[in-house]
């Protein structure tokens, strides 16, 4: 066979096979009436993997440093809003190898509905202020690349039981957030895509 | 030379202009590129655990297709879904196979016995084996590619799923093709 047999018997096998794979048949049903709520440590691994791309496609968009200084939100600019995320990355990798470690928390973040930590906010992009943004980068893939370790290793008891953790509504200690940390993984990766679909609309890419 | 597959740009299209709720759009989308998906996967793990990834794969587009972005304007050769599917599947399989790496268990390699060789499949020798020496014969990331080409992802998404440029797909479809020509021509030598 020359190269153009080839292309086309492997054509036909790959008709052939994908025409006869059978899919579970329950699988639709199952999933639409479970409202997404299946969690398994490969899909948050390839949720993670999927962010830790897209800021590596960002990153490497962000060619010139004027890019980074454009306004991305009314307070921050691009690269404020790398620090931002990497504040989180680094913020959620302290929460769940502390959770994991049994060490209680002896901070509060206070987590104003629709608002969002402001006052912790500000500071962690403060506390970046001297960073490169290499380095913002840099932080933000090591902290992700750790939450990913840790969804394959923790034991199913602490990632698929709700935890204490130190996000308040309120300030109150006792109003502290009670979720899995499976859960808190997701939350990431969802935060995580607000902002970089924000950044990729602004830099129009 | 792409295999065919119906267009998913009407289903789109419904979605968008809220004629179809997000669940009915969702199964149809199932109905459209559920074998695709599951061919994606069998072909390289054992059906048990194309099952589960399937699952996973299909959860994360569920989550995703309840808050779909559509573009002002829908380009009808575009296929976001397949596309979207497409970079799933590869990195929910990538954290399948860190999970069994992890866990020390059987080579999922060994495991992948070509799976859903199924009624009339198997009456097609040639076509049958041409498929087996691909997979023999390629690396993991041509195989990626080849199975892309081959069920119409576009050059761009292959190369942002595997982190390499266009041209670098296109010489490793090509590579895959002539390695698979090689394994035909020559059964048992080394890839």
């Amino acid at each position: 066979m020359n190269g153009l047999d080839v292309e086309r018997t492997l054509n036909a096998a790959w008709q052939t096979f994908v025409d006869a794979s059978q899919p579970n048949p329950d699988l639709v049903v199952t999933t639409v009436e479970a409202r997404g709520d299946r969690i398994t440590r490969p899909m948050l691994w390839a949720e993670l993997e999927d962010v830790r791309l897209a800021f590596a496609e960002l990153h490497a968009a962000l060619d010139e440093e004027s890019k980074a200084e454009l306004p991305a939100t009314t307070l921050w600019s691009v690269k404020d809003v790398v620090a931002h995320l990497a504040s989180w990355a680094t913020e959620f990798t302290r929460q769940i190898e502390m959770v994991a470690a049994h060490v209680p928390f002896d901070y509060l973040i206070t987590f104003t509905p629709r608002v969002g930590p402001t006052e912790w906010n500000a500071r962690e992009v403060d506390r970046r202020r001297a960073m490169s943004l290499d380095d913002r980068f840099r932080e933000l893939d090591a902290a992700t690349a750790r939450i990913q370790e840790l969804a394959l290793s923790l034991s199913d008891d602490l990632l698929f039981t709700a935890a204490e953790l130190p996000q308040t509504p309120d300030g109150r200690p006792e109003s502290r957030w009670r979720t899995r940390l499976a859960d808190l993984m997701l939350m990431k990766c969802w935060h995580d895509r607000y902002h970089l679909e924000r950044v990729t609309q602004i830099l129009d890419f | 030379m792409t295999v065919p597959l119906a267009s998913e740009h009407p289903i789109l299209q419904a979605r968008a202009s809220a004629e179809v709720s997000a669940d009915v759009s969702f199964e149809q989308l199932y109905d459209l590129y559920k074998r695709p998906v599951y061919a994606w996967l069998a072909l390289r793990v054992r059906p048990s655990d194309a099952d589960d990834i399937a699952q996973d794969v299909w959860t994360i587009f569920y989550r995703r297709w309840q808050a779909w972005r559509f573009p002002e304007e829908l380009v009808p050769e575009a296929k976001p879904v397949l596309s979207f599917l497409y970079r799933t599947c590869h990195l929910t399989l990538a954290g399948f196979r860190r999970m069994q790496e992890r866990n020390r268990a059987e080579d999922v390699e060994q495991a992948g016995e070509m799976a859903a060789p199924i009624g009339s499949w198997q009456h097609d020798l040639e076509v049958r084996q041409c498929l087996a020496a691909a997979r023999e014969a390629c690396s993991p990331d041509e195989l990626e590619i080849l199975i892309g080409k081959l069920t119409g992802v576009s050059a761009r998404t292959i190369a942002r799923t595997l982190g390499v440029t266009e041209s670098a797909v296109d010489h490793g479809y090509r590579r895959a093709i002539a390695k698979t020509r090689a394994m035909l021509s020559n059964p048992g030598a080394p890839p």
